[in-house]
């Protein structure tokens, strides 16, 4: 028995104890092949999942390193059963490669006879692929390379994808380094890419995902495809290239709904891509306007379906997704692991932020009491309208006042669901409202004057969940939510996450109705934000700032 | 023993009188089965050794190359010395003649080294051809290769064939006559010769001789005197005890978590016993295990003692036993000992689970899916397999994890005369199973499994053997802000219950995790902890500071634990006049004990019944009320109970007594009723037909429209068959409603039971 700082459980959940002396190399040795979990303040776990297990295979790994490692930092003796799955697993990758042959174009290459038998007699399988070259070899319909991974994977055979790329149409792209410089982690997660050929960059938010695509383009110096989640997002990644990149306006082409310029980088939006008409997605075009020798996706977690299936068909150019999270709601992990491509650069948050990247952040989570007479309405109402009576109720938007008056000064966010909550919190506050209905111009006007100090506090719907860019918001104040989503947690963390110039205490605050379904939902999400290895702490609103 | 060159002894018998003690004990030892019941002299020693059964069974204890020596005997014409022997198995004397002493010790052959002869059971239980040798011929050769030559090419084809057995080949008319002359096909030519002989109309054998000529002597193509290798993956050591022991301390915990389940919801004992796949299922969802893990781990703790068939009530249910409370005592190291040594020495074949029965003894038996737990896993080669298949283990380099393929042919070696086919998967069970027990690691054998091979080792031995390797418990835990709480290492049994109580576990193994919510904080509360208790056991089982959120959460669960109180009562008393209830409770009625729930409510246990009885001898004035308040009046019902019936003078008559006009009607009525029934009934040949049933509603729904009589066949629901003149009145949703004129009233009748309608002119 050793007295390692890993404890191997028999459900492949590791748990790393981390005041260990050893817990910072352990951390470094499983990080390749283990997705982490949860990572509160004392013991993290890592999960062993067959995609991380073949995430490690596509970088390298092999089982034999996994199991030493495993053994190497264990406390306790490690179940024999895992260790042989394990094995099972990693070697299960790899085992049909796709390759591209001399002659006769993409094929699939197996190096276990029994496993391409297998697969061949599969019904699903059959149609992508065309005659057996020999017995090791079958012909792989190019326009299937896409389906025919996804198939593979279901089936728990994994292709090695090493057909590679078309070089596309070469485009001069380099990085304007005027007084910044590509972080040691963008670097290697570009490195890491580049290496890999396709595949997906992990990096919390604020991490300078932006940074890592526009570096990835400059490396490919071809033309880029990029999609995003939206317009807002769009002129985001615009202002980037422009600021960061020799790229000129002219070069930069917007694809909305707005405008559909195509140029020698494009920024396309999914919702865009994923219009139809008559049952015809209609912009199909994009994806074939030009000869893209790189399609980046940005927010990869939120790819829609349809995006997926387009990918299917650009296997032959190389891609890169960003992401702050590989954990979909959707469960279709699987679709990216082999439609993008393998992860290719993972960095804890902690780790980042530990290196002064991001601001720390403390959450506080306020419980504010319904008034009798709305315990009442609440009891009897339709369970379908408990949430928004309980998100909504008065007590919070007192609060709210409460916490801004509070937090003078300090540039400060609200978050809601509700527009009428959300336009009474403005009257309250006395500061402007961005929800759906605010128009791109207006939505930018009002970012940037938040950004300058001209406004410090803004109420925000759920329209600026994603892809925002608002750098000196410390405060943040969380009122009402969708259904307790991990996802939505870490995009309003993302927002207060954003590095800040005095190095101070970002805070972010949600506040509760206790003793209701808003309150189970809460605690769905802090779940999540303990997990992260965000300190918590949970107040009753009279003995807030007591 | 040693054969003694100067005696030469002329029986088994005979030779066994002449053996020493020690001798005979070694006999006795190997072939225990000779001394139960004691036999009372040495030629009833003797028969018994020489009868089939107890030969079979030393037989079947023997090797591979020991019964080739045997087969190898009973083939060779007699008198056999061990060098004949020798050379018949192609093997050097060195080696045959100690494995013969060997067969002589075991009194499977008696006789002299220059002599031996195998006892008749020998002869007996390897069958007709031994090694594939057809009959001994009493004809004469002379020179058998001149013999062969002359039948020819084709025909020396044919003696190829039978050569290396089976001896026995089919031909038409095998026994007619052929001369060397009138000879014409290749079978014809060595008849004649009698190269073949004829066995019946259409088989011809190859003789021994001939055999054993065309063999070169050789009795057998190839034989085995050491057991085949063992060979396999390599792998390390060190990693194998690690893995081993990582499964075997799963293996207690899954023991563990099953029988807590079984504890809590015991499944029921199937009619042929077993545990029902369903249950297993959902079990091994619960323990988050395989369903043929589970199985096994069931097996092991069933084979261990630790949970048992109880009949409660009318029921038998699976439940853990008291065994299963001792085990709980022990240490980890014990506890896996324990299910070691259970499993070890058990009948059970646990590989069975789940396929048919092909020895049940009816159809429908073997038809049946054996159960987990079902009385007929048990197989009495079990356990010899498993203590072969952990030898073969043993005897494997170190280092090295056999094959299963070598490890099933070394068994199949040591055995090859016991179970066939079911000796192999037996061998893989073991296995499989050594491997969950923890007993193999990477598939080589741990060093703590070693105490296995020697005799019986004791409990406290393997424990020993594994302790090393088992983490010491721990009484400390680490809470964390996610409301989950770590237990770094197997807990303290007291810490674990308390921590139960009050935490779900969700995830298990070296360490495990446990989650706090308001479910599980509430479970403790329910049980009767406080907040206070709660927050003094987390401070003083955490390595680590208390989590705000924890305590957050212990005190709001506590906030609202017990705000609604339910208990019963048997009578409640209300009373706007305060007053009166608190005269009422001070003046302490017997009998009746009363408290207080509010100002204005009084309840009490006792039924309102006497409440009321004493409120009014104590003078007060009640009003009884029911549930929803409306008020109770109560007359005093007096009692009555039912007269008994006596028996009469009647109910001993040998015939029955008069009947009451009443009754004579009835019986008249009946009489006329079938008449008429008789009289109107449709003529046989037409009756016996019964209508098709859209027939019956289309005659019956008419008969309802135009009021005329119909006859219908009725099948009441006891079966009886009975027909009826009804007139209907309505026919709808299954029913038929209709006048019985015989009864005067109208009766109902299920369209479904009319197997026959008919009309009748009116």
């Amino acid at each position: 028995m050793t007295d390692g700082p890993l404890i191997v459980q028999s459900d492949k959940t590791l748990l790393l104890e981390t005041a260990h002396p050893e817990a910072g190399a352990c951390r470094k040795a499983i990080a390749p092949f283990s997705e982490l979990e949860r990572a509160p303040e004392h013991v993290h776990t890592y999960r062993l999942t067959p995609l991380g297990l073949w995430n490690a295979r596509a970088a390298g790994h092999d089982a034999e390193q996994v199991i030493d490692v495993l053994l190497r930092y264990s406390r306790y003796p490690v179940p024999h059963s895992l260790l042989v799955d394990i094995a099972e697993t990693l070697d299960r990758y790899g085992r049909l490669r796709l390759e591209k042959h001399p002659e006769h174009g993409l094929v699939l290459v197996t190096t276990d006879r029994p496993v391409l038998e297998e697969v061949l007699r599969s019904a699903k399988i059959k149609p992508m692929l065309g005659e057996r070259i020999d017995d090791d070899t079958v012909l792989v319909h190019p326009s299937e390379r896409g389906h025919l991974k996804q198939t593979l994977l279901k089936l728990g055979w994994p292709a090695e994808d090493l057909a590679g790329y078309v070089d596309g149409e070469a485009h001069a792209i380099e990085l304007v380094k005027d007084g910044w410089d590509l972080r040691p982690y963008q670097e290697q997660a570009v490195e890491s890419f580049w290496h890999g050929g396709s595949g997906v960059v992990v990096l919390p938010c604020g991490a300078g995902k932006t940074i890592v695509g526009a570096a990835a383009m400059a490396q490919a110096s071809a033309t880029t495809l990029i999609l995003v989640t939206n317009t807002v997002s769009a002129r985001q990644w615009k202002d980037e290239l422009l600021k960061r990149t020799t790229l000129t306006e002219d070069e930069i082409g917007e694809y909305s709904g707005a405008r559909k310029e195509i140029r020698p980088v494009t920024i396309a939006t999914y919702q865009v891509m994923t219009t139809r008409r008559k049952g015809v997605y209609t912009h199909l075009e994009v994806f074939d306007a030009r000869d893209w020798g790189l399609i980046v996706y940005d927010e990869v977690h939120l790819l829609p379906a349809p995006i997926f299936r387009m990918t299917a068909d650009l296997q032959t150019r190389r891609r890169i997704g960003l992401t702050a999270t590989l954990v979909r709601e959707d469960g279709r992990e699987g679709d990216v692991f082999s439609l993008i491509g393998p992860k290719r650069y993972d960095a804890p948050w902690k780790d980042i932020e530990a290196q002064g990247w991001i601001a720390p952040a403390d959450c506080i989570e306020v419980r504010v009491d319904l008034e009798q007479s709305e315990r009442f309405v609440y009891a009897t109402a339709e369970p379908e309208d408990r949430y928004r009576l309980a998100a909504s109720t008065p007590a919070k938007s007192r609060l709210v006042r409460r916490i801004a008056d509070h937090h003078a000064g300090e540039p400060l966010l609200v978050i809601g669901q509700y527009i009428d909550q959300l336009d009474e919190l403005g009257e309250r506050l006395e500061c402007p409202v961005i929800k759906g209905e605010t128009t791109v111009k207006e939505r930018q006007r009002l970012f940037q004057a938040f950004r300058t100090g001209e406004i410090t506090r803004l109420v925000v719907s759920k329209v600026a969940n994603f892809s925002i860019d608002l750098p000196e918001a410390s405060v943040a104040i969380q009122v009402s939510g969708t259904f307790g989503s991990r996802q939505e947690e870490a995009q309003r963390l993302g927002r207060v996450l954003r590095p800040k110039g005095d190095g101070r205490t970002a805070r972010f605050y949600s506040i509760v109705a206790r003793d209701t379904i808003d309150a189970e939902f809460a605690a769905h999400r802090q779940r999540f934000l303990a997990e992260q290895g965000y300190a918590y702490t949970i107040v009753d609103a009279e003995n807030l700032f007591a | 023993m040693t054969t003694s060159e100067r005696y030469r002894p002329r029986t088994l018998a005979e030779a066994l009188r002449s053996w020493d003690d020690a001798a005979l004990g070694t006999l006795l030892q190997h072939r225990p089965d000779l001394a139960v019941p004691i036999p009372a002299d040495t030629s009833q020693l003797s028969a018994r050794a020489t009868g089939n059964a107890s030969a079979a069974r030393a037989i079947n204890r023997l090797d591979e190359f020991g019964v080739d020596l045997l087969e190898a005997l009973s083939a060779l014409p007699e008198p056999v010395t061990v060098a004949d022997l020798a050379a018949g198995v192609d093997q050097p004397f060195d080696i045959v003649q100690p494995r013969v002493v060997e067969l002589l010790n075991l009194a499977l052959v008696w006789g002299t080294e220059d002599d031996l002869r195998p006892i008749r059971a020998v002869h007996e239980l390897l069958g007709p051809t031994p090694a594939g040798l057809g009959p001994i011929t009493t004809r004469h050769f002379g020179d058998l290769d001149k013999l062969i030559a002359e039948a020819g090419p084709e025909a020396r084809e044919v003696l190829d064939k039978l050569t290396w057995g089976p001896p026995t080949g089919t031909v038409e008319k095998a026994e007619r006559p052929v001369t060397i002359a009138s000879a014409r096909t290749p079978i014809e030519k060595l008849l004649a010769r009698g190269l073949v002989v004829p066995r019946d109309p259409t088989t011809v054998v190859l003789p021994r001789q001939i055999g054993l000529h065309l063999r070169g002597g050789r009795v057998l193509a190839s034989t085995r005197p050491t057991p085949p290798p063992l060979d396999g993956k390599t792998v390390m050591a060190s990693i194998v005890d690690r893995a081993a022991a990582g499964a075997a301390l799963d293996l207690v915990r899954q023991v563990d978590r099953a029988l807590e389940q079984i504890g809590l919801e015991p499944p029921p004992v199937l009619r042929t016993g077993g545990i029902g796949v369903r249950e297993l299922r959902s079990l091994a969802n619960k323990v988050g295990a395989e369903e043929a893990t589970t199985g096994a781990v069931l097996e092991i703790a069933y084979a261990a003692g630790l949970v048992a068939a109880v009949e409660v009530g009318t029921n038998e249910l699976w439940l853990p036993t008291n065994a299963y409370d001792d085990w709980l005592e022990l240490d980890l190291a014990h506890r896996w000992a324990h299910l070691v040594t259970a499993w070890f020495g058990g009948l059970r074949a646990i590989g069975l689970i789940g396929r048919r029965d092909s020895g049940g003894a009816t159809a429908a038996a073997r038809e049946r899916l054996i159960n987990a737990l079902a009385p007929d896993l048990e197989r009495l080669l079990a356990p010899e397999v498993r203590v072969l298949t952990l030898n073969a283990l043993g005897e494997t380099a170190n280092g090295i994890a056999p094959s299963t393929h070598s490890v099933v042919t070394w068994v199949a070696w040591h055995r090859p005369r016991r179970g066939g086919q079911f000796r192999d998967e037996l061998v893989e069970w073991a296995l499989t199973e050594a491997a969950l027990l923890g007993l193999t690691g990477l598939g080589a054998l741990a060093t703590h499994g070693r105490p296995l091979l020697e005799q019986e080792p004791t409990m406290d031995e393997l424990a020993e053997a594994i302790r090393p390797l088992v983490p010491e418990p721990v009484s400390e835990i680490l809470l964390q802000a996610d409301l989950t709480a770590v237990a770094p290492g197997p807990l303290v049994r007291s810490v674990q219950d308390d921590l139960s109580a009050m935490a779900d576990v969700e995830s298990q193994g070296g360490a495990a995790v446990y989650r706090f919510s308001e479910g599980s904080v509430r479970r403790a509360f329910d049980l009767g902890r406080t907040a206070d208790q709660l927050h003094k056991w987390l401070a003083e089982h955490s390595r680590t500071p208390v989590p705000q959120p924890l305590t957050y959460l212990v005190d709001d669960v506590a906030r609202r634990h017990g705000v609604l109180r339910l208990g019963t009562a048997s009578t409640y008393l209300r009373c706007d006049d305060e007053n009166v209830l608190t005269h009422l409770i001070s003046s302490n009625l017997p009998g009746v004990r009363f408290r207080r729930l509010a100002p204005t409510v009084v309840v009490s246990p006792s039924p309102p019944d006497m409440v009321l009885a004493r409120l009014r001898e104590a003078g007060l004035a009640p009003l009884a009320e029911s549930f929803d308040g409306v008020l109770h009046v109560s007359t005093a019902a007096t009692r009555r109970g039912d007269p008994p019936r006596r028996r009469t003078s009647r109910d001993f008559a040998d015939s029955p007594a008069d009947l009451t006009i009443d009754q004579v009607k009835a019986v008249i009525e009946k009489v006329r009723a079938g008449d008429r029934l008789a009289a109107d009934r449709p003529s046989d040949e037409v009756a016996s037909e019964p209508t098709a049933p859209a027939e019956t509603i289309a005659v019956l729904s008419n008969a309802a429209e135009a009021h005329t009589r119909t006859w219908i066949s009725y099948v009441d629901h006891n079966g009886t068959a009975s027909e009826r003149i009804v007139e209907p009145t309505r026919v709808a949703d299954g029913w038929l409603t209709a006048y019985d004129p015989a009864t005067n009233q109208p009766h109902t009748y299920a369209l479904h039971r009319i197997s026959a309608a008919r009309a009748m002119e009116s």
